[in-house]
């Protein structure tokens, strides 16, 4: 669904996933009680392949892995801190463990349910899937994104996680193309020999980039942003190009334990990181999502300013 | 099958089980005798099927045992019916095999990973349903145990089985009256399990655990049940050897002399070679 040429991230990917579906009988999609205008397409034109499991995540992975392990390709579909967390064991036991072709379509995530409450944040997902062996990690940043990693998924067979966004958007200028999908990563701003280089993933991006804009000609042509779409297999060709810059600096709407900090700092060796993240506390302040994460570490002002002091001191 | 085949095997295996467990010095006794009736009824009374091509067996039906610290009950099993490379139980302990004490789908037969507890419903549920959406003639059997009640995920399953209506699915449930800390009754009682299943939409009957015709005739009667089944099996912990059955501590494997292993060996002898 579009509104002003902004789409949902869920409808980008789910589209795919339905066309793929009509031609592929092996494809079924589970939902834990979960909807998308898109979802309502694949509902009513493919019941067959279709089902509404009931709000309990954990039984609709058992039951994805049971599937899978006759030779079906299973997408579960829920809200991002459910899918996620509620059935961890699940997704370590039957999905990982078992390395089954299973895609769990984590909807939500960071603030995107900012005025529900801590339960409904998902700020610590990507710590706690990322810890599971055989995991395949996708993060969306804009709707296009979506669509290009839907389309991957139903190429690989692996235990794979997406995470998606709530809110509607518009894509990047620049959009993401197969390779880069398949690489796990891209430049979003690249110059020639820039010493600072942003990293991040997700919507977050967004004030990554509006972070940017607030550089002087100076000071942009000394930093790049890399999107990170894929986490974990984490890219190897992105191992060698980190080592390249004297200073990385990750931006992630999670808490900071085990997020992108943590990923970046586990792959790399002797480099000068510094990071911009969700403090280690339960949010309750109902401000809305941009206001939320203005208050907590990742205003635009907040990420322009440590940007522009790792610039400064090269 | 006639009962002498079946007393034959109870002894065959639970021997072959009980000097694995000795020299490996840990396991489960406990929970895989109070089941191992119900497999070798379940495998040898032919209620899974095993294909044979290009001298490699194949099961054409499931057993998950859920109760995964059980799993071990089926090995000698498997490799009776050649599903199983010999080699890999001779092994198991001296050298190099792909046996473990919990079951992984490395290991052919075994269809799923478990250990953890309450995943076997909704595996099975996963199995069955696919294979009737595929026209696939598939029977499902799943082994849980009364501990696993107390997971969550377990009525979850049972209440997507049951809307499902998948009748090649059979559940059975092995009560032996033990969970780690004693009796579930004294612990946090599970009440009239009958009367659960039954209200979920499960076909359910109960029987003695170690009866091997009256397990026959249930299995058989189920065939023609259109409905998801429930078979709960009472059952004794460490069934077939005195110093095991009933008690608690045997849920592991504990530390016996070698006059002590003599002396279980003969009982065993006692109870089921003569017979």
């Amino acid at each position: 669904m579009q509104i002003n040429n902004k789409e949902f991230q869920r409808d980008a990917f789910i589209k795919e996933i339905y066309k793929a579906a009509k031609k592929n009988k092996k494809i079924y999609f589970l939902s834990a009680d979960f909807g998308a205008p898109a979802l309502d397409a694949f509902r009513q034109n493919l019941k067959s392949q279709f089902l509404h499991l009931g709000i309990c995540e954990q039984n609709m992975i058992d039951f994805a892995c049971g599937m899978a392990l006759e030779g079906a390709k299973v997408y579960a579909y829920a809200m991002a801190p459910f899918l996620a967390l509620r059935c961890i064991e699940q997704h370590k036991t039957a999905t990982c463990l078992m390395n089954l072709d299973v895609c769990s379509i984590v909807t939500g995530i960071g603030l995107s349910y900012a005025n529900s409450g801590p339960t409904h944040y998902s700020t610590e997902d990507l710590a706690c899937l990322r810890s599971l062996p055989n995991a395949y990690i996708y993060t969306a940043s804009d709707p296009a994104t979506a669509e290009m990693i839907a389309r991957h998924t139903l190429r690989i067979k692996k235990p794979v996680f997406v995470r998606l966004d709530r809110k509607a958007s518009t894509n990047f200028k620049k959009l993401v193309n197969k390779v880069e999908i398949e690489k796990g990563y891209r430049y979003i701003k690249k110059n020639n020999k820039s010493n600072v280089l942003v990293i991040s993933h997700g919507t977050i991006l967004e004030r990554a980039l509006k972070s940017f804009l607030e550089l002087n000609e100076n000071q942009k042509k000394d930093v790049d942003i890399i999107e990170l779409i894929r986490c974990k297999p984490f890219p190897t060709a992105l191992k060698k190009i980190i080592s390249n810059y004297k200073k990385i600096l990750t931006i992630d709407e999670q808490t900071a334990s085990g997020s992108l900090e943590s990923i970046i700092s586990e792959n790399s060796y002797k480099i000068n990181l510094h990071s911009l993240s969700l403090p280690d506390k339960f949010m309750y302040e109902n401000l809305g999502r941009e206001k939320l994460l203005d208050k907590n570490n990742l205003s635009i002002k907040n990420i322009t300013n440590k940007i522009k002091k790792l610039v400064k001191n090269k | 099958m006639s009962k002498n085949i079946y007393q034959k095997k109870a002894y065959q295996i639970r021997k072959e089980l009980l000097d694995k467990f000795y020299l490996l010095k840990e396991g489960h006794p406990g929970s895989v005798f109070s089941i191992i009736d119900v497999l070798i009824v379940l495998y040898f009374g032919k209620f899974i099927r095993v294909k044979k091509n290009n001298k490699i067996f194949t099961p054409l039906d499931d057993l998950i045992v859920s109760k995964g610290h059980a799993t071990v009950g089926q090995y000698p099993i498997l490799k009776d019916l050649k599903i199983i490379n010999k080699k890999e139980w001779d092994n198991w302990g001296f050298k190099k095999s792909i046996l473990k004490m919990f079951g992984n789908i490395s290991i052919p037969g075994i269809k799923t990973a478990t250990g953890s507890l309450g995943h076997g419903i909704g595996y099975g549920t996963g199995i069955a349903y696919y294979a009737k959406k595929n026209k696939i003639k598939k029977d499902v059997y799943v082994v849980i145990s009364e501990g696993e009640l107390y997971e969550g995920s377990t009525w979850e399953a049972l209440l997507l089985l049951s809307s499902l209506k998948l009748d090649n699915v059979t559940i059975i449930l092995d009560v032996n009256n033990n969970i780690i800390l004693g009796n579930p009754k004294d612990c946090l009682s599970l009440g009239s399990l009958s009367q659960k299943f039954k209200s979920f939409g499960v076909y359910t009957e109960e029987c003695n655990a170690h009866d091997f015709k009256k397990l026959e005739l249930k299995f058989k009667k189920f065939k023609n049940i259109k409905k998801p089944k429930c078979l709960i099996v009472n059952s004794i912990k460490g069934k077939g050897f005195k110093i095991m059955e009933g008690k608690a501590q045997w849920h592991y494997w504990n530390p016996i002399t070698k006059k002590q292993f003599y002396n279980i060996h003969l009982d065993l002898k006692k109870n089921y070679a003569n017979k």
